[in-house]
């Protein structure tokens, strides 16, 4: 027993579609994905590395800035201890001659001492000045100063060197340097504090920017993200575009021609996969017309062929009727125009007639089909069949009521035609003693079976011949219907043919 | 008192030649015909009449079915004779579900078509002489439930495998529903067949329907 499913041609637009969409994936579109993710990494990364890069470089501005202010401090605080210093000595000096008689010769090697280291400390503070001062504004004026300070302070001293025996003099006159010196030191100093606390104010403004500062900063740096991915951008686009127009060209029908397989990989591969789109595309278009064609012909076939059916039915049965009728009447009421006898056989003839014109209407179309239904039509066409041809022929519906339930009509024709085409085969070539045509609804499908217990044949073979244009005729019908057909069949088993057609969104 | 009938036929040589027929009788007067469903409607609107004779297959709008079951609905005392070229057991199951009184073949003659005009006026019901057997093997036929209770005698694997195969899977799905081979189900198949002396699959579809195994 061999299972052969035959539906090659089965939801022909469906099984193009998907054979496209495979493919497509199978290079092109995952190629086309890695691209675009590529290009949006890209954008991204030069997004960050502006933004990056113009913070940092602000960042570093702000660095070497603080960097400077710290050195200033550190200077700056040298010098004030030095001041400091210097202001102490005063001090500790003035306190000496104010507590202590100034006696020379007791205090000068000490008071000399003290000046000398005094002098020393003065001058490594200048020193200090000069070495980490060097680029601060008030630098100069600081130091000019701070020598004045030092210069003062040896002048105060030198009279006391020079004069050992007026001391009292040189006290008074030490004192008022020192007062004077004094005064010019605390001028100095809070000069220095003035500029300490600017250069502070400064600092803060520069360590904590300001709101606009902010806002510059982060627009600024979009403004130039947002040129760089449009430049970007724009470079690519200018290799995707014609890919784009070719799709758009592709997408619209037109296959007339092939996309250019440009220089770039990724883009290559694009275009590879459009073009095997293209393919497809008329492929499918060539494959539907077909199909559409044969759609049309076997519909209009079946519209003929009811026509011609109503025709027969309509004039000739008609009017062989009405002949009947009246040489009937004229039999029975005696009042036959020829001799009773020739009267009979005329009854008989155009009966005979009668007959033959409906027999070939009902084959041309049934119109039991239209008026009541598959399952009527099916059930009078084995009745019909088994009677002719001495065949038992049984014939059973699951799941549709013979009344109601209808079938879309397109449906019903299809399955009717197989069920004739496969009993065609049946009584023709099965030598079968019985047939068996089942109708089966089931949830969202309708299946015909047909049966028989005849010989049976090899189905790959007699699908390969090309002469068994019923089985291919079958084939088709069902297919259009979007179903499919299987035939199982093996020498000496039988065969059993089975149209399957989903109901599912179909009008009914 | 006559019996007041409207002929329906599209065929106008036929519909005067029963026309001129069944005016010979005495109790029957023609008040009108018809050659369309419209026309149907229209005359019955206009006549009041007793009896339509009905041919099936007029063109143009409801099948024949459909009008009968509309006048029907519309004139629920109104006795329907169907005259048709259909000798048809679906035909005539058909009609005398929706509701008619008579069924006559075009075949038989006008003398049939009186007799079934007739009875119809009477309330009665007449079938073509010709039609008589078909109409009662119709009404035969399906009554009898084939081996009904005998699906005791199925083992339940077989039982599964009845009810697939009644729902048209070929032996091979079956099998792969049931996780079974092919060959098993062959022999399954063939076990069921012996069993219930079933000669083929409509058979094992009636009984599968008879036991309920599918609905």
């Amino acid at each position: 027993m061999r299972l052969n499913t035959m539906r090659p041609s089965h939801a022909p637009q469906e099984a193009t579609r998907q054979v496209a969409s495979t493919s497509v994936s199978g290079s092109g579109v995952r190629g086309n994905a890695r691209f675009t993710l590529r290009l949006k990494v890209f954008v991204a990364f030069a997004l960050l590395a502006t933004v990056g890069g113009s913070g940092g470089v602000l960042s570093l501005f702000r660095l070497h800035e603080v960097a400077r202010i710290y050195q200033n401090e550190q200077s700056e605080v040298a010098v004030h201890e030095a001041v400091h210093e210097d202001r102490i000595a005063l001090l500790s000096l003035l306190d000496l001659v104010n507590r202590h008689q100034y006696q020379p010769e007791r205090d000068e090697p000490k008071l000399h001492d003290l000046i000398e280291k005094r002098m020393l400390q003065l001058g490594a503070s200048t020193e200090t000045c000069n070495g980490c001062h060097s680029h601060l504004p008030a630098h100069v004026e600081f130091t000019a100063q701070l020598n004045e300070l030092r210069q003062g302070l040896a002048s105060l001293l030198k009279p006391a060197f020079a004069n050992p025996a007026g001391g009292a003099v040189s006290l008074a006159a030490v004192e008022a340097s020192i007062t004077a010196l004094e005064d010019s030191r605390g001028r100095m100093e809070a000069r220095f504090h003035q500029l300490l606390d600017r250069r502070r104010d400064n600092g803060k403004d520069i360590l904590q920017p300001t709101v606009w500062q902010h806002l510059a900063l982060v627009f600024g740096g979009l403004a130039a993200a947002l040129l760089l991915a449009w430049l970007i951008s724009r470079a690519t686009s200018r290799h995707i575009m014609p890919l784009i127009v070719a799709a758009r060209r592709i997408g619209s029908g037109d296959v007339s021609r092939p996309v250019e397989v440009p220089h770039d990989p990724d883009l290559a591969q694009v275009a590879v996969a459009l073009n095997e789109m293209a393919a497809l595309v008329a492929q499918q278009a060539s494959e539907d017309a077909r199909r559409q064609l044969l759609n049309r012909t076997l519909s209009s076939q079946e519209d003929e062929r009811r026509r011609v059916a109503r025709e027969l039915h309509d004039t000739l049965g008609q009017s062989l009727s009405a002949l009947l009728m009246e040489i009937k009447s004229r039999n029975a009421h005696g009042q036959a125009t020829v001799s009773p006898v020739d009267g009979n056989g005329l009854e008989a003839r155009v009966s005979c007639l009668l007959d033959e014109v409906h027999r070939m209407a009902w084959d041309l179309r049934p119109p039991l089909l239209d008026d009541l239904g598959l399952h009527s039509a099916l059930g009078r066409y084995t009745e019909e069949l088994a009677q002719r041809r001495a065949m038992p022929i049984d014939f059973q519906v699951v799941g549709l009521a013979q009344w109601d339930d209808r079938l879309p009509r397109d449906i019903e024709t299809v399955l009717y035609r197989v069920a004739q085409e496969a009993l065609h085969n049946v009584v023709r070539h099965a030598h079968a003693s019985r047939a068996s045509v089942v109708l089966v609804r089931r949830d969202q499908e309708v299946a015909l079976l047909v049966e028989d217990d005849g010989s049976g044949f090899d189905v790959e073979t007699i699908r390969r011949d090309s002469a068994s244009l019923g089985i291919l005729g079958m084939q088709e019908r069902v297919a259009l219907a979007g179903g499919g057909l299987t035939i199982v069949s093996a020498a000496g088993k039988g065969t059993t043919v089975r149209a399957q057609i989903p109901l599912s969104g179909l009008p009914t | 008192m006559s019996i007041r009938i409207v002929i329906a036929d599209d065929h106008l040589v036929f519909r005067s030649g029963l026309r001129a027929l069944l005016q010979r009788e005495d109790d029957i007067e023609v008040v009108g015909d018809a050659g369309s469903p419209d026309e149907v409607v229209s005359q019955l609107e206009r006549t009041r009449a007793d009896v339509l004779v009905l041919d099936l297959s007029m063109p143009g709008g409801l099948s024949g079915p459909q009008l009968a079951e509309s006048v029907l609905k519309r004139y629920p005392r109104m006795r329907i004779v169907v005259l048709t070229m259909h000798e048809d057991p679906y035909y005539l199951r058909e009609m005398f579900r929706v509701g008619v009184h008579g069924y006559v073949v075009k075949k038989s003659g006008a003398d049939d078509v009186v007799r079934a005009v007739r009875a119809a006026s009477r309330g009665e019901f007449h079938v073509d002489a010709s039609l008589g057997g078909m109409a009662v093997s119709s009404l035969v036929a399906p009554g009898a439930r084939l081996r009904e209770g005998r699906a005791a005698q199925l083992t339940p694997r077989e039982r599964d495998v009845c009810r697939l195969l009644a729902l048209g899977y070929t032996n091979a799905e079956a099998g792969e529903k049931l996780f079974i081979s092919e060959r098993t189900v062959e022999s399954h198949r063939t076990n069921i067949m012996t069993k219930l002396e079933l000669k083929n699959r409509a058979e094992l579809v009636r009984f599968a329907l008879d036991n309920d195994l599918v609905r």
